[in-house]
Parts: structure tokens; C-alpha cells; sequence
């Protein structure tokens, strides 16, 4: 196995995604978890794009970061006595148990299945496969998918209507 | 590159008109002041949608994903009947209970417009599209009444376990997508039969999910939790609605994903269903017994008749679906009738949804209580009344298809249910009134009851259109 530029990069994005994990999970302050779900996030659109999946990975970085993130941020600054950070974050013994043998069990099942099935991953690009998703996915969008794509437009209409009747708790 | 081709609109026209129609009534709200307009603006709307309704060919169209036949076109109909009978009921009861807004006509359009999508699916994006646009606006409506709590509890039930449905429903899609690659019906149905996968456990596992999430929708046994709670806290005009509406579009994607794209596995999804539908009129029928609050009743009753009305997909025939179809056409008639007269009841500070308050409702407002008493009947399923033929062709198609043993527990159950339908009525005719009841009865609500009320006999005295109207409507499915 010879260790190129990408693979050199491949495992930073790697590290970036998981290292801050420790600290979403661990921290006492739900404020630095927030932070630290910034670079995860920021990894997992990383991985995508070594995977070929531009789209995805853009979609990563503008629903996760701009939208779950900043949404997260938002409620944790309106919150009142976010300070009290031990009873919203306290970790016991039993929950980390389970918790533990859980992600083990999981561990070993994707690795038994690896194995088991020796799956080997193409490592020559599929020539099917598009160069840029982006450009397919639009013109699919426009063309085999066009009524699902305008049935979400009004879809996303309704739900705008909805929020503002939920919202507007003032009787008229 | 693929080329942008037009498609064919003309199948779609009543869905492009409902949109167009439903953006109308939303900007009406501006500019008129007095919301009866508005009303008056979406009957007119259906009336519309329903005329081009008419004139629309059958046709496939989008690549697939859109499919106009009598079998969409029959289930269209008891939208907008939904639509006209719930406008007709809710437009005084909105001032009584002071949420009247415009936003509620707008929304009751938006979610018919996803029921049509529902009932015309022929592919699963399409069809969790239209379901999403149908539920979303519904739990909007559930809670439409900000300031109660319980309107509040009734949307947020209503929301989340919704949500676990489509969390199920989408599960069984990308399951069966990753199988067979494709996500039109009439396509996963061919790939299973040219690859022998009658037998797959995945095919299996998506049938099951599918089943638990329409389960869901049409609030059958063990799904059915969210039912009693929602219905009972939601405005009265949105439980009848709401019992009607996407209870029917669940039988419509019911009928078309089960008897289309698992045609295959009819015996295997039979097999799940058929407990399903034990459970649905065991549950539905004795626990309504017990029920004091008439909305609480009635929302076990619904889930009674959709257990009834499963004996009819699970007989699998093309009659078992026209006896469907025909049944929910008079569920909706007969069940927005018995709404019509609880909402009459609800008068300012007087709530009159307890069984109680119709005691002597016969000495005070004999009309009404004669009225209560044809729609009890009918949902009874006592002859000469709709409900009685509907059961009978339902019983009948699953005879047919060699479910005796499951027709008589099924007419056990309907016997059993004869006791919380008929103590109604006995309140109302043998018992003196407590306190006097006023009626909020209004020219709309007249209409509404008329229609329900003659439509419930004139069918179960002449049921033949309607049944042979359901069945030309299943020969093109």
C-alpha cells in the first residue's frame, strides 16, 4: 500500500470527523459539544467528497452547518440556566455500559460482515458513474422527476403556512 | 443528456387546477375581511376541480409516476365530497370556537390536493409526497385551536407518531428500492416475478413496513393510538375530516401498492393482514363501550370501519376493492353526517360532545335527534340505511374470496357495535332532557345534513349506481 497525497488527506478528514466526536459526547459544556459537532460535520461533507458524492457533500455542508448547527446554536443561547451544563450533561455508569456494549456489538457486526463477504471495493471507477452529480441530479430533477419535485414545492408551501398558523398563538 | 420533454398535463388538470385554486383561497384571505367568502370560494373550487375531474382522460403520465383511472377518479370523488361536506359544517363552528382564519380553507385544499396525489401514485416517491402533503396540513389543522390545550395535545400525538409512520413507510421504500431498483409500482412488481423473489425476506420485511405505516394512516389495530386522542381534541369540523379523508386515501395507496407492486405476494401480506383487521374490529368495537365523549366514541368507530373495510383488500378481487371503495363513499356520508349533528350541538359555552348531552335530545329538537338517529343506524349497519350495504357488499366480495370464518367474527364484532351506536339513540328517545339544549343550526349546516342524510338512505335504498359505478371504476385498474 503506497501512501499518496490523497490518502495522506483521506486521513486527516478521517481524524477530523471522528476526534471531535469524543469531545460532542464527553464535554461538560454543551457550548463546546456544539463546537466541536462543527467539525464533524465538516468531515462527514469530507468523506462524501472522497466518495465521489459532490452533491451530497454541499448538501452536508449547507443543512448541517447552515441549518442543524446554527439552529442548535440558536436554542442553546436562548435557553435560560444553560449554565446548570451537570444536570443536561451528566453521564452515568450504567447508561455508558449499555452504551459501550452497544457500539461494540455494532463494531463487530460490520466487521465480521467485511470479512465474511470479502468484499472487495472496486477501485476502478465505475464508467457509469457521472463525473459531477450535481449536473445529473438537476437535469433528472427536470425531467423524470419533475412532478415529485414541484409536489415538494407545495409541500414546503403548506408546511410555511402551517408554522406561521402554529406560531401566531395571538387570537384575532 | 436527457432531453426536457413536455409531459402529457392533461391527466393532472384537476391536480393543477385544485393547486392554483387552494393559492387563490390563500390570498383571498387578504383582501376579503368576511371568511364566509372564503368558504363559499373553496366549494366553488371543488365544484371546479370536480367538473375537470371529469373531463380528464385516463391516462399515465410523468414517466409513470402519475396514473389517472376510474379507481383514482372514485377515490377523488370522496375528497372533494370530504371537502364540500367539512367546509359546509365548519364555517359557523369556526366563529364559535374563535379560530375563524382564513388559513384553515387554504390548508383543508392543500391537504386534499395530497390525497389526490395519493390516490393517482404510481410510483412511491409520489405517493410519500402526496401522504406528507395530506398529513402535514393535517396536524396543522388538528391544532388549529391554538389556545386550547387539548387541540395542542391532539396535533402533537398526531404529529409524532405521523412522523414514526413515515419514518416506516420511507424505510420499506429504500428497502424495496435497494432490491429491485426502481421505485414504480407496476416495475417492482415485474421484478419480483422475472426474479423468483416471491420468497425474499427483504421483499417480505418492505411488505411488512408498508403495511405497519398504511396501517398508521388508516388507524387500524395496534397503529391506532394516536386515533382517540387526536380525535377527540382536534376542532369537531377537522375530526370529520380527518375520519374521512386520509382514511380513505390510506385504502387508496393500500389497495394500489398491495394488489400492484405485491400482487405477487398476495398470500404472504393476506396473512398479515388479516390479524390486522381481527384486532381492528375486536379493539375498535368493545373499547367504544366504554366511551363517554362522543368524539372519543366515534374515533373507535372509525377505527372499526376501516377494520371492516380491510376484509375487503384482504379478499384481493377486483370486487373486494369496488366493495371498498363503495364503503368509504358511505362512510364519508355517514360519518360527516353524525359530525354535522354533534357540531350543531356545540353552542357558545356549551361544549355538548358527552353521550349525556343528548339525553331527551328527541323532546327538544326532534329533527335532529331523528337525524342522529338515521346516521347511528346507518354506522350500525341496520337496513334500509347506506352503512347496511355497504357491509353487505364488503361481506360479500370477501365470501366470495372464501373468508367466511373472517366475515362472521366480523359480523360478531358489527353486533357488538349495535350497543354503543343504538345507547345514543335510547338517550335520546327514552330518557327526559336535563337541561335545555340550543341548537347552532345555520343554512350551511342545513345543506350539509340534508346532503348526508338523504344520501345515506337514497343509497341504502338504491344501491346500485353507487355499486356499479365502483365497479366500472376497478375494470380499468
Amino acid at each position: 500500500m503506497n501512501i499518496e497525497l490523497k490518502e495522506i488527506v483521506f486521513l486527516c478528514v478521517a481524524i477530523m470527523t471522528i476526534l471531535p466526536c469524543f469531545i460532542v459526547a464527553f464535554s461538560r459544556n454543551i457550548l463546546h459539544s456544539a463546537f466541536a459537532l462543527f467539525f464533524t460535520f465538516l468531515g462527514t461533507a469530507g468523506l462524501y467528497f472522497f466518495l465521489d458524492a459532490d452533491f451530497l457533500a454541499v448538501v452536508q455542508v449547507i443543512i448541517y452547518i447552515g441549518g442543524v448547527l446554527v439552529l442548535l446554536l440558536f436554542a442553546i443561547l436562548l435557553t435560560r440556566n444553560i449554565e446548570d451544563i451537570k444536570t443536561t450533561n451528566s453521564l452515568s455508569i450504567k447508561h455508558s455500559v449499555l452504551a459501550g456494549i452497544v457500539s461494540l456489538i455494532i463494531i463487530g457486526g460490520l466487521l465480521y460482515s467485511y470479512i465474511s463477504n470479502r468484499w472487495v471495493f472496486p477501485l476502478r471507477e465505475n464508467p457509469d458513474y457521472p463525473y459531477f452529480t450535481i449536473k445529473e441530479l438537476g437535469d433528472l430533477l427536470l425531467t423524470k422527476y419533475l412532478l415529485p419535485f414541484e409536489v415538494v414545492s407545495i409541500l414546503l408551501l403548506a408546511v410555511l403556512i402551517g408554522s406561521l398558523v402554529i406560531a401566531n398563538r395571538s387570537v384575532r | 443528456m436527457p432531453e426536457f420533454v413536455m409531459p402529457d398535463l392533461a391527466p393532472v388538470m384537476p391536480e393543477i387546477v385544485m393547486t392554483i385554486l387552494a393559492l387563490v383561497t390563500l390570498i383571498a384571505d387578504i383582501i376579503f375581511k368576511r371568511k364566509e367568502t372564503l368558504a363559499i370560494l373553496s366549494i366553488a373550487s371543488v365544484v371546479l376541480v370536480f367538473f375537470v375531474l371529469f373531463g380528464t382522460p385516463f391516462k399515465t403520465t410523468f414517466n409513470g409516476m402519475f396514473i389517472a383511472d376510474g379507481y383514482s377518479l372514485f377515490f377523488k370523488l370522496i375528497f372533494l365530497l370530504n371537502v364540500v361536506l367539512t367546509v359546509l359544517i365548519s364555517m359557523r363552528y369556526l366563529v364559535i370556537e374563535r379560530v375563524n382564519f382564513g388559513e384553515y380553507y387554504s390548508l383543508i385544499l392543500f391537504a386534499t390536493l395530497g390525497m389526490m396525489l395519493m390516490a393517482s401514485a404510481g410510483d412511491l416517491i409520489v405517493l410519500y409526497l402526496g401522504l406528507e402533503l395530506m398529513a402535514l396540513s393535517t396536524y396543522i389543522l388538528a391544532g388549529f385551536i391554538t389556545y386550547d390545550m387539548k387541540s395542542n395535545e391532539a396535533a402533537m400525538k398526531y404529529f409524532l407518531l405521523g412522523a414514526f409512520a413515515s419514518a416506516f413507510l420511507l424505510y420499506g421504500i429504500s428497502m424495496i428500492y435497494g432490491l429491485t431498483g426502481t421505485t414504480d409500482l407496476n416495475a417492482i412488481s415485474e421484478y419480483i416475478i422475472l426474479n423468483g423473489l416471491t420468497a425474499n425476506p427483504v421483499v417480505m420485511l418492505s411488505m411488512i413496513l408498508f403495511a405497519v405505516a398504511f396501517s398508521f394512516k388508516i388507524a387500524a389495530v395496534p397503529f391506532h393510538m394516536w386515533a382517540p386522542d387526536a380525535y377527540e381534541g382536534a376542532p369537531t369540523s377537522v375530526t370529520a375530516f380527518m375520519s374521512v379523508g386520509p382514511k380513505a386515501a390510506g385504502f387508496a395507496v393500500l389497495g394500489r401498492v398491495f394488489l400492484i407492486a405485491f400482487g405477487s405476494v398476495r398470500m404472504d401480506w393476506s396473512a398479515v393482514l388479516i390479524p390486522i383487521a381481527i384486532l381492528t374490529m375486536g379493539v375498535g368495537n368493545i373499547v367504544a363501550l366504554s366511551q363517554t365523549n362522543i368524539k372519543r366514541m366515534l374515533a373507535y368507530s372509525s377505527i372499526a370501519h376501516a377494520g371492516y373495510a380491510l376484509l375487503g383488500i384482504i379478499a384481493g378481487t377486483g370486487e373486494g376493492l369496488a366493495s371498498v371503495m363503495n364503503y368509504l363513499l358511505i362512510y364519508a356520508f355517514m360519518n360527516i353526517g353524525a359530525f354535522a349533528v354533534i357540531i350543531m350541538l356545540r353552542t357558545e359555552g356549551f361544549k355538548g360532545d358527552t353521550i349525556t348531552d343528548y339525553e331527551g335530545l328527541a323532546k327538544s329538537h326532534p329533527l335532529a335527534a331523528a337525524l342522529m338517529l338515521v346516521f347511528m343506524f346507518s354506522l350500525t349497519g341496520i337496513p334500509p340505511t347506506a352503512g347496511f350495504m355497504g357491509k353487505l357488499y364488503i361481506f360479500m366480495s370477501a365470501v366470495y374470496a372464501g373468508y367466511t370464518w373472517l366475515v362472521v367474527v366480523a359480523v360478531i364484532f358489527s353486533a357488538i357495535s349495535a350497543y354503543f351506536y343504538l345507547r345514543i339513540v335510547m338517550y335520546m328517545y327514552m330518557r327526559e332532557p336535563k337541561e335545555s339544549v340550543s341548537l347552532a343550526a345555520t343554512p350551511a349546516l342545513g345543506i350539509a345534513l340534508a346532503i348526508t342524510a338523504a344520501a345515506v338512505i337514497i343509497i341504502g335504498v338504491l344501491p346500485s349506481a353507487v355499486v356499479s359505478f365502483a365497479r366500472a371504476a376497478v375494470a380499468g385498474f
